[in-house]
């Protein structure tokens, strides 16, 4: 997918947001069971499971109900984004008596607009180990947290996170649309300040490609750099579907300066404290 | 009337009886609570104060703890005073039926005072043996496992009766509704997630640590009285049938339904390629418990299965429950058990003088942001102008029924006025206990007022 650019202008800024994504089956697997979404404001990868019980058609649908609910070109809200993952996994669910049981991770974000208490923010959510990072003050950070099993060990301080990938449990998710009634994303709101480079993928980019490299290939700024980061996965091996959505976001405050405003904010930051906790 | 209990053989809740009144609390063997929670045996130390003194290293510090209190002599007439923080569950027989009172995940305490009440349990999970017996206690301190007062007998006949009629699989749906459960089975309720004594909380969403402690809260009761084998088996296989459990075990009767409908999946072709696959949230647990458990045939498959990596895409139905019983877990989140609904009574003022109802937490800064929450309790963000003002700098929400004021660790605090007060600093990251009227000041002159609705 070429670099689509974009901006969406609300009441009190504006937001320009190139996008690019892609996304490939991988040297082993004959089905590619990735899906991703990338229309302003939503930008979603999906991963589907279960094999021979349709994996693909399990992410599709997460991606086909992301996009029927969300009103492309201005920002939305939470509870969109929450009933379109509510209503993918009720569908997923009743296909268990058909055609067996499938699921989906979902990971994505999505420009929301909370209030008129408040400015726009980016809602970063994830079900499954499908991630969302954020590139910013030239470090990556992963700012969702995997709901998998050796995420588990991780936090316990059993296995360090270069075990993890290693670790025999790896593929096992604890959470994923689909399997459970009841689909809850993790939800993470970071306010739209400045650039944000985002970077949106399956685990078949973060199994083959290091942060380091991720990182390499977002500061040479490429013309396309999720194409860029799925070839460095494909030349690694590439064992599972690779994935990947690089959002690139700007946001300039347009707030008329009144009385009593301090716009002191600098380009760039996020809170220190945000991402992992 | 003299209170009974059940001593435990560890240090680890101490007991202290006064007339009219009871104070559990975790001490752990530390000697300096030990000799801080005695203070308190005398009713020359009021409730007030006895709540001083366990919060003294303010509340964030303060252990869990049950605090049980009446009029000597008449508890019927004049209502019956409970109090728990954390862990502990308080069971109370009233002429209306039994009611239970748990802290529910919030982050003070939870408060309720209890009509016609004749009778009461204080259930403490703890890892320790207990001698099972039960023993009389006027007023003194003792280490127990859990103590009670009035109808000494009717736990235990409640027990009794359920061991006898061996409804294993009937348990939570029994207990459910008279709110027993956490009477005998707390790992199957909410607040048994802190069971495990580890204070570790349960991080939002998760459902592995509800698992978890639900295992290892059945295990040590297993060994202490066999004879609750049958009322502790229905939860174990709760746990236990989990997905690779399926794929492995045949004889799971659970299993068999869940793949019935579903087509023949080929496990090595998953295993080959890497694919993920779906498991409960005790997946992990059954890997860390194996070596406890070897003796259940229903835990030694998941090990097996995991180490072979089938690959296996599978469901579990007891996932729902888990992930039900996390989330109610979580505070602000829907929970059926015993904390009291409280309608949201509670607003801000904001400094523009419009109100923002307490329906949710709230969030207030510069460029407020939230972190790692549940899609299901996502707060409310409030955008305020000012230079001292943090990014993310003060969060305000009602938990248990109070309104709770935590300063984010701003650059430059947060300062509570409550009426009649002298001003407070707030503590960063500290829940703070306020009353309406208080007034929160951020600086740069950014002021709101916590008010009733």
């Amino acid at each position: 997918m070429p670099a689509a650019t974009e901006t969406i202008v609300t009441a009190r800024s504006r937001v320009t947001v190139s996008v690019t994504g892609r996304s490939d089956v991988g040297h082993v697997r004959q089905v590619n069971e990735d899906s991703f979404l990338a229309e302003s404001p939503v930008y979603v990868v999906a991963d589907g499971m279960g094999g021979h019980a349709r994996g693909d058609v399990a992410s599709q649908t997460m991606i086909a109900q992301l996009s029927h609910s969300v009103r492309r070109g201005e920002p939305t809200t939470p509870e969109v984004v929450f009933t379109a993952i509510t209503a993918a996994n009720s569908q997923i669910m009743s296909w268990a008596d058909q055609i067996g049981i499938a699921g989906t991770t979902v990971a994505g974000l999505a420009l929301v607009s909370l209030s008129t208490q408040t400015d726009c923010h980016w809602m970063a959510f994830n079900i499954g180990d499908s991630r969302v990072y954020l590139w910013s003050d030239d470090a990556l950070r992963q700012i969702t947290v995997d709901h998998s099993a050796v995420q588990e060990l991780i936090d316990d301080g059993a296995i360090s996170a270069a075990e993890a990938l290693t670790h025999p449990e790896r593929n096992i998710v604890t959470r994923a649309v689909g399997v459970e009634t009841d689909a809850d994303p993790d939800v993470w709101l970071l306010p739209a300040s400045g650039r944000q480079v985002f970077v949106i993928c399956s685990d078949g980019l973060t199994r083959e490609v290091t942060d380091d490299d991720i990182l390499g290939v977002l500061r040479e700024h490429p013309d396309d750099p999720a194409e860029r980061l799925v070839q460095l996965a494909l030349d690694s091996g590439a064992r599972d579907n690779v994935t990947v959505l690089v959002v690139d976001a700007s946001t300039v405050d347009t707030t008329p300066p009144s009385p009593g405003y301090h716009d002191n904010r600098s380009l760039g930051y996020l809170e220190q404290t945000l991402p992992r906790v | 009337m003299a209170f009974h209990y059940e001593p435990s053989l560890a240090e680890e809740w101490l007991a202290v009886a006064t007339p009219g009144r009871v104070l559990v609390a975790r001490a752990n063997g530390d000697a300096e609570r030990v000799r801080m929670l005695s203070e308190t045996w005398t009713t020359n130390v009021s409730v007030q104060e006895v709540l001083e003194i366990l919060t003294s290293n303010g509340l964030g510090a303060t252990e869990p703890f049950a605090l049980v209190f009446w009029v000597t002599g008449a508890m019927e007439d004049k209502g019956l005073g409970v109090i728990v923080r954390g862990d502990a569950t308080v069971a109370v027989d009233t002429e209306d039926g039994e009611v239970t009172v748990s802290s529910g995940g919030v982050t003070t305490w939870s408060e309720q005072v209890i009509e016609r009440a004749h009778a009461f349990v204080v259930t403490l999970p703890s890892h320790a043996a207990g001698s099972g017996g039960e023993l009389p206690l006027g007023e003194g301190v003792a280490w127990v496992r859990r103590i009670g007062y009035g109808a000494a007998d009717a736990p235990q006949q409640r027990d009794v009766a359920r061991r006898a009629s061996g409804a294993g699989p009937e348990l939570p749906a029994e207990a459910a509704p008279t709110g027993e459960a956490t009477v005998t089975s707390a790992p199957s309720t909410g607040p048994a997630v802190d069971a495990s004594g580890s204070n570790e909380g349960t991080r939002p969403g998760e459902s592995a640590s509800t698992v978890r402690v639900a295992q290892s809260a059945d295990d040590r009761e297993a060994p202490r009285d066999p004879a609750e084998a049958p009322a502790t088996a229905p939860e174990e296989t709760r746990v236990f049938h989990t997905v690779s459990g399926i794929a492995h075990d045949g004889t799971s009767i659970e299993a068999s339904a869940d793949q019935a409908g579903g087509p023949e999946i080929d496990h090595s072709y998953d295993f080959l390629f890497d694919a993920t696959i779906v498991q409960s949230g005790g997946a992990r647990s059954q890997l860390t418990q194996a070596a406890d458990e070897a003796d259940q045939p229903a835990a030694s498959d998941p090990v097996a299965s995991l180490g072979d990596h089938d690959g296996h895409t599978v469901l579990a139905s007891d996932v729902q429950e888990a992930r039900r019983s996390a989330r109610e877990a979580v505070p602000g989140a829907s929970g059926a058990h015993a904390v009291p609904v409280h309608d949201h009574r509670y607003a801000i003022v904001l400094p523009d003088g419009s109100r923002q109802p307490l329906t949710a937490p709230v969030v207030l800064g510069r460029a407020p942001s939230v972190s790692h929450v549940p899609a299901s309790v996502l707060p409310h963000l409030i955008t305020l102008t000012g230079d001292d003002i943090s990014r993310s700098h003060v969060r305000i929400a009602v938990e248990g029924g109070t309104v709770v004021v935590t300063d984010l660790h701003s650059s430059n605090g947060t300062q509570i006025v409550a009426p009649g007060r002298p001003p407070q600093l707030l503590r960063g990251g500290e829940p703070t206990p306020v009353i309406a009227g208080t007034v929160v000041d951020l600086g740069s002159g950014v002021v709101l007022q916590i008010t009733g609705a």
